[in-house]
């Protein structure tokens, strides 16, 4: 299997504090961590433990105090800003609260067609046929291309979030708490989609989440996070089976369970 | 429910509307003290429009109609200022978002300390001392520098548990948690049900926990109701409906959950057969 994301050895910094007594705090301290191509490597933790910020270095929103990020053999840190917009169209994200990020005066179809758009790519109709493919590829009826964000549910409008970033075919897909902000029967939809999606188009997926049972549910791989380091990695069957560290078992206790 | 003393309080009949779009139906429950009931739904189920009766915090142009028993007294169309002597001195309330709850420019001390001078007439030093013993209680330790701090110096579990240490510091009888720990991580998340509970047990209090998560509350609560569309779906003793679920959308509800321990390739959702009969089957019964 080919490797889509290479982190080796990535940290990141940031400052806090009052202004002239401003403390620099590791929010990752140094993490080194792969997702190969076709796999989902779910990333647990904590808040503050490291994993939103780790997971926003892993596609360039954030640049790494240390340490390296390659994706699909290119290391990020080479890229000018020109030769980053359009490598962008390679490492994709998907955000908790998807209302946030789409436009409210954007119907679903400019939603859809905005990603080519951004890129370039194709013609007119094909932009526009293209759109349509992927309203029908995450579920999303035809005759509602018309509506505006504020017009879908909770649920829809994270579809919505997950076309956008599969509209230009990305290796690599970051979902950062995609479902804790649904309901149960809706997650169980929008988890079952993410699992479809990605078994069909295989690309590499680091699945951010603080939820055990979500995480156990859709990954291949699994690494636990705190205080900004790796504290456990491995398979899924093996980390929940028999789980190494005590604080990974902590997690597993915590869990709310029926 | 298996004691022989009457419920601290009993809801029945409980309806609510916006004009002519009703909002709960029919809802109707009891709590003893010393026992916890657990409200579950999903969004727009209705359970926090009941709660929101029950607090008697119901937005103007939502209309109720029921009763809302509580301690001998017919809560539901009380007089406002009655209703707000009541509130916070015989019943508690703890909220989702202590961070808009809380008054960001005001300590943490001088907030705790005004409603015990109101309701209980304390002093000013029998109030702080009081404060700084609920502080204790909900496991802050008897330390000054929570009262001396701002709600956005403390952690999002150290907030919840002023808003705990709040809600029962005029010692109410019943205590109404509204999604009390959802913004939490799952670690803290038990760390506050667990404080709850014991807390329920220390002052002989009613509780009721309002939740979307029934595998997060089942553990904690004695009875539980289900809520679907804005009416009650299934009620009964918390362990008898996580295990044997008479009505299809409870075991619906259930199933959706991903869960530990279990590794489905998919998991099942509820599909549209189950909730048209839930509908229905809700509306013909109660």
């Amino acid at each position: 299997m080919t490797v889509v994301l290479d982190l080796d050895g990535v940290g990141k910094d940031f400052s806090a504090g009052p202004f002239f007594a401003r403390r620099r705090t590791a929010a990752v301290t140094s993490v080194s961590l792969r997702v190969h191509a076709g796999e989902t490597v779910g990333l647990v933790g904590e808040s503050g433990s490291g994993k939103s910020t780790l997971g926003r270095m892993a596609i360039g929103l954030l640049s790494p105090d240390r340490g390296r990020v390659t994706v699909q053999g290119q290391p990020l840190a080479s890229l000018t800003p020109g030769k980053m917009r359009t490598f962008r169209r390679t490492m994709q994200m998907v955000f908790q609260d998807s209302s946030n990020s789409l436009n409210p005066r954007m119907t679903l179809e400019d939603l859809l067609v905005e990603p080519f758009r951004a890129q370039g790519l194709h013609t007119r109709s094909q932009r526009r046929h293209r759109a349509a493919a992927l309203a029908d590829e995450v579920g999303l009826a035809r005759g509602s291309l018309v509506r505006l964000p504020h017009e879908f549910s909770g649920g829809q409008r994270q579809r919505i979030s997950i076309a956008r970033a599969l509209a230009l075919e990305p290796d690599l897909l970051v979902a950062d708490e995609p479902v804790s902000a649904l309901d149960v029967s809706v997650q169980a939809q929008i988890l079952n989609l993410f699992k479809d999606i990605q078994q069909a188009r295989k690309f590499a997926m680091l699945f951010v989440s603080h939820d055990m049972a979500v995480v156990e549910f859709i990954s291949d791989q699994v690494a636990v996070m705190r205080a900004g380091a790796l504290v456990e990695f491995g398979s899924r069957d093996d980390v929940f089976d028999s789980p190494q560290q005590p604080y990974t078992r902590t997690l597993l206790d915590a869990a709310p369970s029926l | 429910m298996h004691t022989t003393t009457e419920p601290l309080l009993r809801v029945s009949g409980l309806s609510a509307r916006i004009g002519d779009l009703p909002l709960v139906q029919e809802v109707g429950f009891e709590v003893h003290r010393g026992r916890t009931l657990a409200v579950v739904g999903e969004s727009g189920s209705g359970k926090s429009i009941t709660a929101a009766a029950v607090m008697g915090i119901l937005p103007p142009q939502i209309t109720a109609e029921g009763s809302v028993f509580f301690d001998g007294t017919e809560l539901l169309g009380e007089p406002a200022k009655r209703r707000r002597a009541r509130g916070g001195a015989e019943i508690g309330y703890v909220f989702q978002e202590p961070m808009s709850a809380l008054h960001p420019l005001l300590r943490i001390g001088t907030q705790m300390i005004r409603p015990l001078r109101h309701h209980l007439g304390l002093g000013r030093r029998e109030a702080r001392d009081q404060a700084l013993e609920l502080l204790e209680q909900v496991g802050l330790g008897r330390e000054r520098k929570v009262l001396d701090a701002y709600v956005h110096e403390l952690s999002g579990g150290m907030r919840q548990r002023v808003m705990i240490a709040m809600a029962i510091s005029c010692r109410p009888r019943l205590l109404l948690a509204d999604e009390p720990t959802t913004a939490l991580d799952p670690t803290v998340q038990q760390q506050i049900l667990g404080l709850l509970v014991r807390l329920r047990e220390q002052l002989d209090l009613a509780l009721v926990l309002i939740s979307h998560d029934l595998g997060l509350v089942a553990r904690h609560s004695d009875e539980v109701l289900v809520m679907y569309d804005g009416r009650v779906v299934e009620q009964g003793p918390t362990a008898q409906v996580v295990d044997r679920p008479e009505h299809p959308y409870t075991r619906a509800l259930i199933d959706a959950a991903p869960r530990l321990g279990r590794r489905p390739d998919r998991l099942p959702t509820i599909d549209g057969a189950v909730l048209e009969q839930t509908r229905a089957m809700a509306g013909g019964a109660r």
